[in-house]
Formats: structure tokens, sequence, C-alpha cells
């Protein structure tokens, strides 16, 4: 919860508004200064009914005001933390391996011609050392993917509109007389891009590439919305701006609580559909899901969402890494029934394909 | 002016919205701390109505901003008046009086006043400004950032003219559906709460406050069907807008209770998605009657 010093005047000041003798007012007082989104309500009330429990062994604010009154100069202590970590062993082995080297990403640029034979290689079968290359290529392809996407509508030309302000401002250097025509064009209305990713047991280490390009594309792209699912569907933009990839990982683990588990694709895009329709839109929106297509859902469910989602998105692209398999046909069940659906059915498993993907973004 | 969180619970109630002291305590807030008010909650839990109603019960003017993707500073804030420098330019061009008052075209009277601008600039005390700016979260992010300025000090910056402050800060209350996150620094500037959907009893009073003419028996039976539809799987859920919509239809109709077929014709009142409308026929409709069956 981010709470700044303005807040914390504002609760001031309102304190004297209200009565304090009514708990009720004085916690929405609190409440409506502290808290700034939903979810982080719960977090509020647990807060609150913590500190006003005056059951001293379970109170951690108590123990902690006594501690500083008896040694006020011990300093540098930790609040405590209410809400114990869980361990997402999948994730968070995966964080540590690669922590110390994630923020050189942007500094050390290495050259884009990852080379052939790595070009080729699954990303399942990487060693450690070449991990580090792929990853600093997946980042780099994703701000090329999103200086497509923001070159279309920054692409300026003459214009057709005349723009008065900026004709008149100049005519004043002419006493008044309008000498040159200013012109201006409506900014075209930018793409937005919606990524989905399977984050299942099945798809476990392509799911970290994807996401690897997902927080590229998200930082480097603003009309950009992300989400992982597995049996349910999680919004996790506000996790990714703004932060290093590592620094997200945890927080990942942390919010999608049902990392690598099984796959609900049809409940997962049936919650997309009634939550954030409104990021859908015929013209505008570019639709990419990673995901093998496993999906322990019903069908049914699962080929209703994608036909309406077809409807409400300007293309539809899939991304599967089992298509890097010579042998793969996509007859599982998930995967035949969402197929008929997708504009653009796309390989994901190595750095050659990720190639087939930017060509194809720099042609949408 | 409100002494009291009661005294602004009871003013809405009597301009006919009934709220939990929760809402009551944020508008007070708002009021004395002079701050905005960011209300979230899904479509149809009375969001906008919130700031309808304190424009009757403060006796101020409304001010509606409809955010829509593409809204600009030309649309929200300002706009110059082009005819009007253009015609000042001939004058001065025919009457041989040149640059000063050619310089001036940039001046306030030359502006016209989009919403925004027009909180600001409300002149005496009389003409006290509610402004709702509703829907944000359709914006551009773009413009939240104009917001920015507006929200933490009244005040707008117009390049040509310099900066204008408002000499009464206006009560504004901005509504999300929450369909993006609204960014921080906006949250940061604006107290917060989340109207919620009712519990029956708080919509049984809506009810029958905003629908007087509705019989007891059926305004239950609305009630306590809305309650089960809300815990249903569907797309849209509905809000006390489609409850109230509903009531007034069946009572068009000369309904006096709910059965069958009084919900099979006026379904599009409550739901408004296809596949909504035929899930409900197909599979939920019995089991939400069967809840009005219980209840006697």
């Amino acid at each position: 919860m981010r709470v700044t010093i303005d807040n914390v005047l504002d609760a001031v000041k309102g304190v004297s508004l209200i009565d304090l003798q009514k708990k009720g007012d004085f916690y929405h007082l609190l409440r409506a200064n502290f808290v700034s989104s939903k979810d982080e309500m719960d977090a509020f009330d647990r807060l609150f009914e913590q500190f006003w429990s005056f059951d001293d062994s379970t109170n951690p604010f108590l123990e902690k005001i006594a501690d500083e009154e008896a040694d006020a100069l011990e300093e540098g202590e930790e609040p405590p933390s209410f809400e114990p970590q869980k361990e997402q062993p999948s994730t968070k082995d995966w964080a540590d391996e690669t922590g110390e080297n994630g923020l050189k990403e942007t500094k050390e640029v290495p050259a884009y011609s990852p080379d052939e034979v790595l070009q080729q290689r699954d990303f399942s079968h990487f060693r450690a050392e070449e991990l580090e290359k792929v990853k600093d290529w997946v980042s780099i392809l994703s701000k090329k993917v999103s200086t497509y996407l923001s070159r279309r509508w920054k692409k300026g030309g003459k214009g057709d509109h005349l723009d008065f302000r900026r004709s008149i401002r100049r005519s004043i250097k002419y006493g008044g007389e309008i000498m040159e025509l200013k012109m201006k064009e409506r900014k075209p209305k930018p793409l937005r891009l919606i990524l989905v990713c399977d984050v299942s047991g099945s798809m476990d280490i392509y799911s970290q590439f994807f996401l690897r390009f997902m927080h590229g594309l998200q930082n480097h792209y603003p009309h950009c919305d992300t989400f992982a699912f597995s049996t349910r569907l999680s919004h996790i933009t506000s996790i990714f701006k703004g932060r290093t990839f590592d620094q997200t990982v945890g927080l990942l683990s942390g919010k999608v609580l049902d990392w690598a588990g099984g796959t609900n694709i049809g409940a997962a895009l049936h919650q997309l559909h009634q939550r954030y329709s409104d990021l859908l839109h015929p013209n505008r929106t570019l639709f990419l899901i990673f995901s093998d297509g496993w999906d322990r859902g019903e069908t049914l469910l699962l080929d209703s969402e994608m036909k309406s989602l077809k409807r409400q998105v300007k293309k539809l692209i899939w991304l599967n890494p089992l298509l890097g398999n010579q042998n793969y046909q996509p007859l599982c069940k998930g995967m035949s029934t969402a197929l008929p659906y997708v504009d653009h059915f796309l390989p994901y498993y190595n750095f050659s394909s990720l190639r087939k993907l930017d060509r194809l973004m720099s042609r949408i | 002016m409100f002494n009291s969180i009661e005294e602004v619970q009871q003013a809405m109630e009597r301009h006919q919205y009934i709220c939990e002291r929760s809402l009551a305590t944020v508008v007070y807030l708002a009021l004395k701390l002079e701050k905005p008010l960011l209300l979230e909650g899904e479509a149809g839990v009375g969001k906008t109505e919130v700031a309808k109603v304190m424009t009757q019960a403060l006796q101020r003017r409304l001010i509606r901003l409809q955010c829509y993707e593409g809204l600009d500073v030309t649309a929200a804030l300002y706009e110059w008046n082009y005819p009007k420098q253009l015609l000042r330019i001939k004058i001065g061009e025919s009457s041989r009086q040149p640059l000063e008052s050619v310089d001036n075209i940039f001046s306030p009277e030359f502006l016209i006043q989009r919403p925004l601008m027009e909180a600001i600039q409300s002149e005496s005390a009389d003409q006290h400004i509610v402004l709702l700016i509703d829907e944000v979260d359709r914006s551009d992010e773009e413009f939240e950032a104009f917001l920015l300025e507006i929200l933490s000090d009244f005040q707008i910056t117009i390049p040509e003219i310099g900066t204008i402050s408002a000499r009464h800060r206006p009560l504004v209350i901005i509504t999300s559906n929450r369909t993006r996150e609204i960014h921080d620094a906006l949250k940061r500037r604006c107290l917060y709460h989340w109207i919620d959907f009712p519990p029956f009893e708080k919509e049984y009073r809506i009810v029958t406050t905003k629908v007087p003419a509705i019989h007891e028996t059926l305004a239950r039976q609305i009630c306590s069907f809305m309650q089960t539809v809300r815990g249903k799987d569907f797309y849209k859920k509905p809000g006390i807008a489609e409850t109230l919509d509903w009531a007034n239809a069946l009572i068009q109709l000369h309904k006096d209770h709910l059965d069958r077929a009084a919900v099979e014709e006026t379904l599009g009142c409550i739901l408004k998605h296809f596949e909504d409308t035929k899930k409900m026929k197909e599979t939920d409709l019995v089991s939400c009657l069967g809840a009005l069956g219980e209840m006697g």
C-alpha cells in the first residue's frame, strides 16, 4: 500500500472533522485516504483490525511501540510482515538464478544477430549461460516490436486539417495577416495490444520466455495490457509497469496464485470478457494468446468464448510452443476448438520463431 | 454546507439516494477537505447519481464531463475562438490600429470555456459547482495527466495567458467502472470509495423510495430475484439502475407479482447480452424463481 505524506496530513485534518468516538467513521476516514483501489481494501481491513486489537500477543503494532519505548536507540528495525510470503518454487528458483543480471538488459545490448545454432534451439534445451543471452535478445525484440506499433500513430505528414491556433499565432508577426497556413493531422488511434500468457504447468519453461517478452512490451508500449492465466485470469499490467523483470517475478508468484496449476482457457477468456471487455475493439485490438492449448475446461465454453473474442478484436494471434515439433498436430481438444477462430497460428519455442512474430507484427 | 456526516446522509436520503454511512462519510470529507472523490464500482450501482444528488442537496450547479477515448484539451478544458480572433484582426486592419489589438486576441475574452475550465472559473458564491468527471477509465492516459494539475491545485495553465486558479473549489466527483487501472498519481490526489452492489434491505429501500407506486410483494420479489441473479455467472451483472428500470417496466405491464412469464417478457430490462439472456432462459431461470418461492 502506498500512503503519501499528503494522505496522512489529510487524514489528520479529517480527524478534527469527525466524531472520534465512532470507530466506524474513523475507519472510513482512514480508508478513503489510504486506500486507492479495491484490491487494497482487504489488506487495509486486516491492518485496521490488527491495530485495534488490544491483545498484546497478536498485535505487532503494540509490540513495536513497546519496543521503541524500551529502547529508543535501537534502529533499523524492519516493520513486521503481515503477509507470509508463499513460496512458489518454480518461479522463485528462476528469479534467484537470473536475479543478478536482470538490470543490465538495457545497458549491455548484445548485437542483434544471435548465432544460428542458438536461434534454432528449443527454449527448453538451453544451458544456463546461453539462457542469459537469449533473454537479452527477447527483450531487445520486444522493444523492436513496440517501435512498430508506436510508429503507427506517430507517423505524421502535412496533415489535412487547418491548425487555427498555430496559424493565428504565426500571423501576429505579420501584423495579423495570415501568411502561412499551419496544418495538423489527427493522430490515428493507437493499436491496443492484449497479451495473454498461459502459465500452467505444461508451459512452465516457455511461459518464462513469453513473460519476458510481455514485460518488454508492457514497458515500451503504452497501449498494452497483460494477463496471465492457468485456471483463472490475473491482470498483471500494473505488476510489470515500471519494474525490472526480476522484481516482477516475485510479485507475480504472489499474485498469480495458481501458477503452474491446470489450464482452463475458456474460463480465463470468460473472465476477461466480463471484466475487461472495454479493452476489446474490433478495429484496434491485437490479441495474442500464448498457450499450448492443453485445456482441461469445458470445450463448449472455450468455443463460445473464442467465437465472441474473434468478433471483438482486429487480429487474434495464437502462439504455441509445441508447434516447434515437426510431428505436432493441433489435435488436442482445446487447440482444435480454438484454431478455427485464430487469424495467425505461430510457433513460439525458439528465437527464430520469435522473429517470425516480429515480422508479422511489422506488417499489421 | 453540512456540519456532520449525519446531515450529509439525511440530505442524500431527502433527495432519494439511500446510502450507507461509509459513503456519506467520504462525501462529507471530500467537502471538508476539498479533495476530489474517486468512486469506483460496477456499472449501475449509482456512482454518477451521487454527483447529481449532491448538486441538488448543495443547491449547486452540475458541470459534467463525460470521458471517452480521444478526449483532449480542446474538448475538456478550453479552445480559442478562431472566428472571433479573425474578426478582431480584420477590424484592426480596417480601423488602422494594428499590433496591440492583435496581440490581445489571445486574451480570456477569446476563450471558449469547456467543462473543466468552466468549473474552475465559476465567479460568485451562489454559483458553486459540482464537477462530475464521469467514467474516467474511458479516457486516455494522456488525459489523466491534464487532470492532475486541475485536481491537485484547482488551476489551469494556458500557454498564451498563464495560470488561472479557482476562486472556489468545486466538489469534484470522479467515477470509474474500473475497466483499466487509474494512474497512481491521480488516485493519490483523491479520496477513494468503492460502491458495492446493495444488499437486499438496501435495495428494497431504494426500490420503494424511487418507485413509490410499487406493490410491496412485487418490490420484495424483484429485489430477491436480483440478489440471486447477481450471484450467478453472467457477463454483466445488473445494477440498481436495472432494478429500477425493471420495477418500472413491471408496473407499466400491470404486474403485481413475479412469475415465469413476467420475467421472460421483461428479461431485456436486466440482462443486456444475448449470451446472458440465453443462459438465463435455458438454465438459471428456474433456480432464480425457486429462490422467490422459498422467500414465500
